[in-house]
């Protein structure tokens, strides 16, 4: 069972925190300026500059991925694919060099199918829903999960992790038959 | 127990970690259990759907720390720079 357990995410955010806000500041203002510089607003510089943001950390903590250069020169060259495709800019005209060149997004990373599903997966069951990000997501160890969540044993956080799993398949069973074009 | 067991090698299954002759065995079953092919089509979603939250949370996390950024009157030296960019 998960111990009662107010507001675990903010706990880890607090947790890495720290990281995060240097990091914003240092990219921020390149990113920003490079947006700014191709006519952008300073909320366009937000939004991409978060996209941005979520796709290096999905690179480093999925891909084990370790960029050659700087985090923040590697988030300016992210934010100038996105910004080729969210205005169908002509990337000949957003000067790249070779490393830049070189980075490529995920399709799936645009894909919104997911988000009714996810709203209320996340609503029936934020609990399972918190403890699947820290596995899956944010790919945390094992002891470290059995210490955020309360867990006697790194065995029991991962008996809860597959019960989670199986609450979430029976809502999405249960879904699916109630909607052909589910599955 | 089973369920979970069951559940457990499909994970592994969908994570690539299993062994090379378990996942040829594994595949096997796939072809001859519908209902299981299934089960694994819906756990796949289940990961999908895990990591479209991990982004939103994240994104909260962004945003929080936006905020503070652009509301600290002691980074005033670096909302100025910023805003200045988009002042031309």
């Amino acid at each position: 069972m998960i111990a009662p357990e107010p507001k675990i995410s903010i706990k880890v955010a607090e947790e890495r925190g720290h990281g995060f806000v240097s990091l914003y500041e240092d990219a921020f203002p390149m990113v920003a300026g490079f947006v700014a510089r191709n006519g952008g607003t300073f909320q366009d510089a937000k939004d991409i500059f978060h996209d941005a943001f979520v796709i290096l950390y999905e690179k480093l903590v999925f891909e084990s991925f370790t960029p050659e250069i700087t985090e923040e020169a590697y988030l300016v060259g992210i934010a100038k694919h996105l910004w080729i495709r969210k205005f169908k800019d002509d990337d000949r005209k957003i000067p790249m060099d070779q490393m830049e060149e070189g980075i490529s997004l995920s399709e799936e990373y645009f894909d919104d199918s997911e988000n009714r599903l996810t709203s209320m997966l996340e609503m029936t069951g934020r609990k399972c829903m918190e403890l699947l990000r820290a596995f899956y997501y944010d790919n945390l160890p094992l002891q470290k999960i059995r210490r955020l969540f309360g867990f006697s044993s790194v065995h029991s956080a991962s008996v809860q992790k597959f019960k989670c799993i199986e609450k979430m398949r029976n809502v999405i069973q249960q879904k699916s038959m109630n909607y052909e074009d589910f599955a | 127990m089973k369920t979970l067991h069951e559940i457990e090698d499909i994970e592994r299954y969908l994570l690539d970690q299993l062994e090379p002759q378990s996942r040829v065995l594994f595949e096997a079953r796939l072809l001859v259990d519908p209902i299981l092919k299934i089960r694994v089509q819906w756990q796949r979603k289940i990961h999908s759907i895990v990591r479209r939250s991990g982004r939103r949370q994240l994104k909260t996390e962004l945003e929080r720390i936006h905020r503070q950024l652009f509301v600290d009157p002691s980074r005033s030296q670096f909302q100025q720079k910023i805003l200045q960019l988009f002042s031309k």
